[in-house]
């Protein structure tokens, strides 16, 4: 089983800015990667879809991409 | 216990992340920076933690901002943020005042922690250089069975 970025890397909030982090869990039409894809906990993807939210709120992140 | 998490926690940590319209020019920006910092800092009594002043990013998509009868469309914006702490008595005040502000195309008002949250850079970084040292070791074994098979040709040749 891979472990989940986040606890790998002691990530405990997940920042909407951290735009190159949020760039690894889309796929090329900017949605959002499966957990089962990436090994992300429960946890850390319930915050992930939130930062991925919020970045695509603010221009930060394409809400879709060809 | 209610009571008691409520007298510790009079006040959030809160941050606010703000386009300002790309109309404005640069040497005004100060003055849109500065007009945000006064409405939380000495209008709202919230105390400043970190802050990242505002520069001129492309925008993934094209926003538009109604402002009168014009919808003004915009593909690129200054963006930056403020974090703070603040009572949340207050912090509805904070929002009608952004609201109300022609040259904020657009804000994100969030509740976080008083941590810096921001790790992308430095890990990427991290990330970089772990797989850097691999390549480089990689050449030196290639280095070395070259010139072990230089040797062996010599010898072959000899005999």
């Amino acid at each position: 089983m891979k472990q989940c970025y986040f606890s790998k890397n002691n990530i405990k909030h997940i920042d909407y800015k951290d735009t190159d982090i949020l760039k690894k869990f889309l796929n090329p039409h900017a949605r959002m990667l499966a957990r089962k894809k990436t090994g992300v906990s429960a946890k850390s993807q319930r915050q992930l879809s939130e930062a991925i939210k919020r970045a695509r709120f603010m221009g930060l992140i394409p809400f879709i991409a060809r | 216990m209610q009571n008691k998490e409520n007298t510790v926690n009079e006040t959030e940590i809160y941050e606010v992340g703000y386009h300002i319209m790309p109309s404005v020019p640069e040497e005004k920006l100060p003055l849109e920076v500065s007009a945000i910092e006064s409405a939380i800092v000495s209008k709202n009594g919230g105390v400043m933690i970190a802050s990242e002043a505002p520069s001129k990013i492309e925008l993934a998509y094209t926003m538009a901002k109604k402002v009168g009868a014009t919808r003004h469309k915009c593909d690129e914006a200054y963006f930056g943020w403020f974090k703070f702490e603040m009572s949340p008595a207050n912090i509805n005040a904070l929002k009608a005042f952004l609201d109300a502000q022609d040259n904020v195309l657009r804000f994100l008002l969030i509740k976080t922690v008083r941590e810096n949250t921001i790790v992308g850079d430095k890990l990427l970084a991290a990330e970089k250089e772990a797989l850097a040292p691999k390549e480089e070791a990689k050449v030196e074994k290639a280095v070395v069975t070259e010139a072990e098979l230089d040797k062996t040709i010599d010898e072959l040749v000899k005999a």
